[in-house]
């Protein structure tokens, strides 16, 4: 088995790579989604030229969040894993970020690719913490400490103490004993040097001799760093986070708190010590986060005795492992070197090969490596040193984590966003196409009219309006009708969430009482009740199905009502074209199967604190029913916040969900209605013509006015042709890139 | 108590004046290896994918010998590629019986890795240290002393702990000494509080009997 890039999204099927693919270039990450979002944005410009006013807003909130939305990739894992490293290699830049033997990424930082011919102002901004913050983490050990006051009143673990203190001391020695001063501020820097990383960022060493330099990475809350020169064709955040499992709890800590918003998450795991019950822990909390949206690299396969060997093993049995776990989930694994990953970029040093070990030369072999390149001799040739950073790209893994990435890209929320987008522009098109072909209709009815018999005219002209005010009629009714639709739509949720909201609360009442009792019987059973702990897992997973199916609910319900006012708009459109067929209002507006976060859901709380921790709570003289008090009162109080958090933020959704859906039918009936008045408009004149006393210059003025009229409306109608085949080939691609991956979900 | 008839049986008994080192640490940390170093000799197979699946005992015998202890205390011969067949709850560990002077004085005993979430596994090998003379904690170098290990060593007694060597595994994946300076300094300041003794793995290959007794003294 080589070691060479293999196919790891089970559900996808990737030819095995041969030499000859390592010289024709991938298209960079994000490739899809970044043509579909350049030409959705080039179809706003053209649209707002075309749509009248009602749509300005519409068009300029999509495009905003088109121009806005970043891809966020987090990269994460246990400490020393290989983090920085990853980030290194992926954005090509090796040695970029400060890597080391200890723990030492201590700050969560968010590298900003975006592709743009403007620098950033300001390459580097770190925000310290506030006084607030610092004094919560380091005097009163913020959440952590919390959570332990609440399990053992008035005990402090030794061990948080200690670090706090070890941490503010520091602090001091570092930044001297006013560094309380600095807190709150922001620094912002023109240009990134590696200085800059090692103060800001890396944890630094306590016994080295300080120097000059200021290390503020105690006191920094995040970092950003702005690139203009990307790797990336989508715009692209990646998230490095200090390694959780450290023995520095503070920093496992500041870890959980940066895991909620990222679209995807690599989770690194090294190959020498693949899937410890530690990462498994971590997996969890993930799944409760962001169900499907997570990639495992398999690092430091390098290091393995046999890497040619081990490392498939090893993937096959991480998969099996997560197949176990997590029996829903598609989770692509992919394994390699980030060290590889690195050293193929410093192919100009001529050098660069001299850290190899023969059986990482046998790999490269395996990955193509030709048999004629001496990799013992001092000094190779630039193109024995291309073709061997080739084979070590291929080895690295980078190359295929890259092909992952930028598939769960294509169906990650941005490219729903996108969906929806260009659905929304299409009716808009479609709508406004709808008017002014009923707009031409009128006004060539009335030329041709006039041009027979102009006895006729004033029949046809009282026709016209007859039908107008009858469509005033029905829009007015409509309009009213949206408004009863919105009302019930916000009835529709509040009811939903109340009674969200009472069945997490009974079901955490229900699983408090029951822990209690289990505590009970275990301590009647057997006095070593240090063996018995809480479980709150089953809690969590029943919390969100219930949430989930709730949610579900709830958005089936608001859709069944969002089917009901299409009918109604139907209607306008018949009455303005009876001959009308197209597609207008077909689609339905919302992508199924979006989800609102569950993050809450992963937040720690006190149960879920270690072994020590449970002992010190037992060793408090208590009796039985008290304890089981306390732990009924532990629970809940968690937990029923939690729900709180989640009914808020399904509500929240749901909101935004009834707004977006508002939004777009007002759109729709407004961008009907204007058509309307401009017939209306047309008509008054008309009147004023047949009324008055209108010479012949007058009537030939008029009617080269319609005839310009019209010619507008052919030329419009031509646009929003153009514009709706556009929208159709991207819809078509979108759907394409996302079909690819995973088939067979739901 | 389980515990002392572990002694009884073990360490006073039947091989009366020998002393016994416990290698123990998370999965794939470089326990076997060490074994096998401090033995001076390759009995056992370490592997970067198959797992150590019971304590090992391995000590002096005249002839080399292999035998699963079961779990109601009989004791019969195998076979390496035998042991598939006996039903792995059945087997409560294996003695290796190897002829070599060195361990007329000293006995070792491999483990099963730490951390591979199996809670009854973990606990068989933590229980194997109480009865040590010495307990050698393995920590691999390229991602040395992370927080489950801290945890999981604090949780044993004091009297167990009192007798702990941290061992840094893996010493020569790191190619620069002064990386590796870093990583002891770090050690000996974090870890250095809870051991006898925190030392590169490759130093402890020539420890003695005399050695590990003084975990005793
Ligand atoms: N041989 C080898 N070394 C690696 C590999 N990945 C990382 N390293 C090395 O391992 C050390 C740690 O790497 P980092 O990138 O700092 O690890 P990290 O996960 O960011 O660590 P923390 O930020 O402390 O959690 C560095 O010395 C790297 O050069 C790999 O694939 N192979
Ligand atoms: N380079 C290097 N490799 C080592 C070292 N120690 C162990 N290994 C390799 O790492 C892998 C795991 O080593 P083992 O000794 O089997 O580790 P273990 O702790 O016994 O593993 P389990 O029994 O699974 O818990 C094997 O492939 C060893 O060859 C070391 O010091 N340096
Ligand atoms: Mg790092
Ligand atoms: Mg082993």
């Amino acid at each position: 088995m080589g070691f060479e890039a293999r196919s790891s999204v089970r559900t996808a099927v990737i030819e095995p790579m041969s030499l000859s693919d390592h010289t024709k270039p991938d298209a960079p990450i994000g490739a899809r989604l970044e043509d579909a979002r350049v030409r959705l944005l080039a179809l706003i410009e053209r649209l707002s030229g075309l749509l009248g006013e009602h749509a300005a807003p519409l068009l300029e909130a999509a495009g905003r969040q088109l121009q806005q939305r970043s891809c966020r990739i987090a990269v994460i894992g246990q400490i020393k894993a290989g983090k920085s490293t990853f980030i290194n290699a992926l954005t090509e830049r090796p040695g970029f970020l400060p890597t080391d033997i200890n723990p030492w990424t201590a700050v969560v930082t968010a590298l900003h690719f975006r592709s743009s011919p403007m620098p950033p102002e300001h390459a580097a901004v770190f925000h310290l913490f506030s006084s607030e913050q610092w004094k919560e983490l380091a005097e009163g050990g913020g959440r952590l400490r919390e959570l332990t006051e609440r399990l053992v009143p008035g005990f402090q673990p030794d061990l948080l103490r200690a670090q706090l203190e070890v941490m503010r001391k520091r602090a001091e020695k570092r930044l001297g004993a006013k560094f309380a001063e600095l807190l709150g501020q922001c620094h912002r820097f023109e240009a990134v040097t590696p200085e800059l990383l090692a103060d800001y960022v890396s944890a630094g060493d306590d016994h080295a001799s300080g120097g000059a330099r200021r290390i503020y990475s105690d006191v920094t809350r995040s970092a950003d760093l702005y690139f203009n020169a990307s790797p990336f064709a989508y715009p692209i955040t990646l998230i490095d986070t200090p390694g959780t499992n450290d023995p520095f709890l503070v920093r496992d800590e500041i870890t959980r708190r940066s895991l909620e918003n990222p679209d995807i998450y690599v989770f690194v795991i090294s190959a020498l010590q693949p899937l410890s019950a530690a990462d498994i822990y971590m997996l969890r909390l993930l799944n409760g986060l962001h169900k499907d949206r997570i990639v495992v690299f398999i690092n430091r396969a390098d290091q393995l005795p046999n890497p040619g060997t081990d490392a498939a093993m090893i993937k096959a049995a991480v998969e099996q492992r997560l197949r176990l776990e997590f029996p829903a989930l598609e989770i692509p694994v992919v394994y390699g070197s980030a060290w590889l990953g690195n050293l193929r970029l410093q192919s100009d040093r001529g050098d660069f090969h001299a850290s190899l070990k023969p059986a990482q030369v046998k790999v490269l072999r395996q990955a193509g490596l030709p048999a004629s390149i001496d990799t013992s001799s001092h000094q190779l040739s630039s193109i024995d040193r291309s073709r061997l950073a080739a084979a070590m790209h291929m080895s690295s893994g980078m190359r295929e984590i890259a092909g992952v990435i930028a598939r769960l890209m294509s169906t990650s929320s941005i490219a729903m966003l996108q969906r929806q987008i260009a659905v929304c522009l299409a009716e808009l098109a479609r709508s406004a196409e709808v008017a002014d072909r009923a707009e031409l209709k009128s006004i060539e009815e009335l030329i041709e009219v006039r041009r027979r018999e102009s006895a006729s005219l004033r029949a046809s002209v009282a026709e016209e309006q007859k039908s107008l005010t009858a469509f005033e009629e029905r829009a007015e009714t409509l309009q009213a009708s949206f408004r009863g639709i919105e009302t019930h739509f916000k009835e529709l949720i509040a009811s939903a969430m109340q009674m969200l909201r009472h069945q997490l609360s009974t079901q955490v009442r229900e699983f408090a009482d029951e822990q209690a009792e289990a505590m009970l019987d275990a301590l009647e059973v057997s006095s070593r009740h240090r063996v018995w702990r809480c479980d709150v897992l089953p809690l969590r997973e029943q919390m969100e199905r219930t949430y989930v199916a709730a949610f579900e609910q709830a958005a089936a319900d608001l859709t069944r009502v969002e089917q009901f006012l299409y009918p109604q708009l139907r209607v306008i459109v018949a009455s303005l074209l009876p001959d009308y067929r197209g597609t207008l209002l077909e689609v339905p507006a919302w992508a199924p199967g979006v989800t609102p976060s569950v993050a809450s859901l992963a937040d720690k709380v006190a149960v879920d604190l270690g072994t020590p921790w449970w002992r010190q709570w037992f060793a408090v003289r208590r009796a039985a029913e008290e304890r089981a008090d306390h732990l009924r009162s532990l629970i809940e109080d968690d937990f029923l916040k939690i729900a709180d958090v989640l009914v808020r933020e399904a509500e929240g959704q749901l909101g935004q969900r009834v707004d977006y859906i508002m939004q777009r039918v007002n759109a729709i009936s407004m961008g009907l209605r204007t058509g309307i008045e401009r017939r209306s408009a047309n008509l008054a004149r008309e009147h004023a013509l047949l009324d008055g006393t209108a010479d012949e210059e007058t009537l030939m003025r008029f009617e080269d006015e319609q005839g310009r009229r019209a010619e507008a409306c052919v030329r419009k109608q031509e646009a929003y042709a153009a514009a709706l085949k556009e929208l159709d080939a991207v819809l078509e691609m979108l759907d394409a890139s996302s079909g690819e991956v995973r088939p067979h979900l739901q | 108590m389980s515990a002392d008839a572990d002694i009884g049986t073990d360490a006073r008994s039947s091989r009366p004046g020998r002393a016994r080192i416990v290698v123990v640490g998370e999965f794939n940390s470089g326990k076997t290896t060490l074994v096998n170093a401090l033995v001076g000799a390759p009995v056992l197979t370490p592997s970067a994918v198959a797992r150590t699946a019971h304590p090992t005992v391995v000590g002096f015998a005249p002839k080399p010998s292999l035998s699963a202890e079961t779990t109601d205390r009989r004791r019969m011969p195998v076979a390496w590629d035998g042991l598939d067949a006996v039903a792995p709850g059945d087997i409560r560990r294996l003695h290796v019986g190897v002829p070599l002077e060195r361990l007329k004085r000293l006995s070792v005993v491999d483990t099963p890795g730490l951390g591979l979430a199996d809670g009854e596994s973990d606990r068989r090998s933590l229980q194997a240290c109480r009865t040590a003379d010495a307990v050698i904690w393995c920590t691999p170098a390229m991602q040395a002393w992370k927080a489950s290990e801290e945890q999981t060593w604090r949780a044993l007694p004091e009297r167990v702990r009192a007798r702990g060597l941290l061992a840094v595994t893996f010493a020569d994946a790191i190619a620069s000494p002064a990386d590796m300076d870093r990583l002891m300094q770090r050690l000996s300041a974090e870890a250095g509080p809870y051991f006898r003794r925190v030392a590169m793995a490759s130093e402890l290959g020539s420890l003695t009997a005399g050695d590990a007794a003084v975990g005793t003294a």
